[in-house]
């Protein structure tokens, strides 16, 4: 419970807090501008990335356990990363979910130190956010499912967050609206559980062709003040 | 209405020819000097459709196919869902070139599209998507399209795009920010590395949003969203993503 | 300059001929990154080093290093902290962490400079960040400030009180402002400086350097 709790925590150092999930691109283009635009903003991630992260982490956890021979752990982290590279073709999103891998790769393996956080810390390649947490989630010895629920929980919590800070939004209303959606989250980890053992070829690629797009205009945009 | 139509291109560069040739309405195909094209596609898919295309070109073999006119997605009785499954294989040093006229979904449309393509490590590709959601001052149908290509068997690009009223959020801030037409592109060989060099015009809010996304540095994904077709093809053109 | 406490349990682990690594921080304006570019004037390429700016860093932020050519522009890495300075420099690092070890990485610098988004007086740095703290206020945000306190006046390896020749203009006493920063550091230092008048920024030098040769001293 403690280590789900851990995760979960905003304060966790892995490097989140610099990621707007797509919110500073929005408002800086108009899309978002208030609650109501930032809720629906959120939504629609949830159920796109949001989705495809969770199952991706799920299918990590799933696929992985302690003691397991270290050749099937790096050819799973390989496919596993290269179906997400395959799942997201702007650049700089693939560099930002590496790097957020990393970082929270170096934190895990300080909180649940194991041989399997070892072997992919030095593979030589950073893995891919939602590949990382299903990493950490085995290590720290969590459910498939808290590690679905993790995945789902960030994705709504980073927008909403972001949302505070850039519009200076009510923060007691902004948590209420992230609290109405608990039904919402739940589906999509129930959702993306359903692909967590099956083949990974067929996990969810839900994409948002705008978000991409924007992304793209985000990462070249001066003086921005957060890394995506 | 089951329809399962196969279409295979054998021979080298400039003397390819389609030595397979399986028309199976509404996916009809007519082999022209200027290369394949898909005929009287106005009919359908209609909602309870499940239609198939094969689609295999050879090693070293050259095909370009394209469309005499928009394919109109339509509500079925029921308001039924329709599919159509394409299987694409591009072979070692084969090229394709799908370009088609765009798809219209029309109101009340339900339509599943599943492409899968498969790659050898030489092939080329240009493969264009263009969606138009709803006829002229109506609004559209609902449209998923999970797209997947494989090469040399590892995923190179795994995307789905739902859009319509069946997808709660998909017009939203998130999601396609309300915008009638969308577009895409995939490159993949020369092509691709002709779209990267190229410093296209960086992308702002207006009635066009579009960027160029690579993938590997030999396949890029050209993108563009509007409200009218004129305007984002004009964009993808100006991407290095026309006349190829 | 006493600001290397070897025994300090949340001081990073150092590897041998490790970089010294020297966070800047201290309120918007103060003059950090004016005491940036005056460092890395005075010694670069004397020595090598590598710059990592929390500040918002614009190609425009960019084009005038590269103009005033204090530092090679690929020496230099801004760091976005999601509208979150302190959190970025001090409890959750890894954004910075990961641009400074990726500049070690590349270049093997003596020394390294992390400058802090500008802030208000409770910013500090993260020892596992940096090894050395200096804080920068200066004596138009008021003669009071080092009477007001804070972690960035009380703790930091070395207080830089900026832009002296305004003091006059202000009303800001110098000796007030001398006399309050002893009461709050003790033996820690601090330097009065006007960056505009003299930008060889001699007594930060100075200090820097000695703490460097402590740094690299064996033992």
């Amino acid at each position: 419970m403690q280590a789900l709790l851990l995760l979960a925590d905003g304060r966790f150092p892995a490097g989140g807090h610099a990621h707007s999930a797509g919110v500073e691109a929005a408002v800086a283009d108009g899309r978002v501008t208030d609650l109501a635009s930032l809720t629906a903003f959120a939504e629609g991630r949830l159920r796109t990335v949001g989705l495809v992260d969770a199952a991706v982490a799920m299918a990590t956890a799933t696929r992985l356990a302690p003691g397991q021979g270290w050749d099937l752990v790096l050819r799973l982290l390989d496919r596993l990363d290269a179906e997400v590279d395959a799942r997201t073709p702007v650049p700089a999103l693939r560099a930002a979910s590496r790097r957020l891998g990393r970082q929270l790769l170096r934190v895990a393996g300080r909180c649940w130190p194991s041989p399997l956080l070892a072997v992919a810390a030095n593979r030589g390649q950073d893995p891919h956010q939602a590949v990382a947490l299903g990493l950490a989630g085995v290590a720290a010895a969590l459910s498939v499912v808290d590690v679905g629920a993790l995945s789902v929980h960030h994705c709504l919590t980073t927008p909403m967050q972001a949302g505070v800070r850039l519009l200076g939004l009510d923060p007691y209303a902004v948590v209420a609206v992230t609290a109405g959606l608990a039904e919402m989250a739940a589906a999509v980890v129930a959702e993306a559980a359903t692909y967590a053992d099956g083949p990974l070829g067929e996990l969810p690629a839900r994409s948002a062709t705008l978000a991409d797009i924007a992304a793209v205009a985000h990462g070249a945009a001066d003086g921005r003040l957060f890394a995506t | 209405m089951r329809a399962h139509a196969r279409v295979v291109a054998e021979g080298s560069g400039g003397r390819s020819r389609c030595t397979t040739l399986r028309s199976a309405p509404p996916l009809t195909f007519r082999e022209t000097d200027t290369g394949l094209h898909l005929v009287g596609t106005a009919a359908g898919p209609v909602g309870g459709d499940d239609l198939t295309l094969e689609l295999t070109v050879g090693p070293g073999a050259s095909l370009t196919v394209r469309s005499v006119a928009a394919q109109i997605v339509l509500p079925g009785p029921g308001s039924a869902a329709s599919s159509t499954r394409m299987v694409v294989i591009v072979g070692e040093g084969a090229s394709l070139r799908w370009r088609p006229e765009p798809t219209v979904v029309v109101r009340h449309a339900d339509h599943r599209l599943t492409t899968l393509i498969s790659l050898a490590p030489d092939a080329d590709l240009v493969w264009c998507d263009e969606i138009v959601l709803g006829r002229t001052d109506e609004p559209g149908g609902s449209l998923v399209h999970r797209l997947r290509v494989e090469r040399d068997g590892r995923p190179l690009l795994c995307t789905e795009v739902a859009l319509g009223p069946a997808w709660p959020t998909s017009a939203g801030p998130a999601g396609t920010g309300g915008a009638h037409v969308v577009a895409s592109t995939l490159l993949v060989g020369a092509a691709a590395r002709a779209a990267l060099a190229r410093s296209a015009a960086p992308d702002g809010p207006g009635p066009v949003r579009s960027a160029t996304l690579a993938l590997v540095d030999d396949a890029v994904l050209v993108t563009a969203l509007g409200d009218t077709l004129g305007p984002t093809r004009r964009a993808l053109a100006l991407r290095g993503a026309a006349g190829t | 300059m006493g600001g290397l406490h070897a025994a300090d349990p949340g001081r990073r682990h150092v590897p041998p001929g490790a970089a010294l690594r020297v966070g800047i921080g201290g309120p918007v304006g103060s003059g950090k990154t004016e005491l940036v570019a005056c460092l890395c004037a005075a010694l670069w390429p004397r020595l090598s080093m590598v710059a990592v700016t929390n500040d918002i860093f614009t190609r425009e932020d960019a084009a005038i290093l590269t103009r005033r050519a204090v530092l090679p522009v690929e020496r230099i890495v801004g760091v976005q902290t999601g509208c979150c300075p302190h959190t970025a420099i001090r409890d959750d690092i890894s954004e910075n962490l990961d641009a400074v070890e990726a500049l070690e990485a590349r270049f093997a610098p003596d020394l390294v400079l992390v400058e802090s988004g500008g802030d208000n007086l409770t910013a500090t740095f993260s020892k596992a960040l940096v090894d050395l703290q200096v804080f920068v206020i200066d004596v138009a945000g008021g003669d009071k400030v080092p009477r007001k306190g804070g972690p960035g006046i009380t703790a930091s390896d070395l207080l830089v009180v900026n832009k002296v020749d305004l003091a006059p203009f202000v009303g800001a006493d110098l000796e007030v402002m001398a006399r309050d920063a002893a009461a709050q550091r003790g033996s820690r230092p601090t330097v009065f400086v006007s960056l505009r008048q003299d930008p060889t920024a001699a007594p930060v030098v100075d200090l820097l350097l000695a703490a460097l040769a402590t740094w690299r001293a064996p033992g």
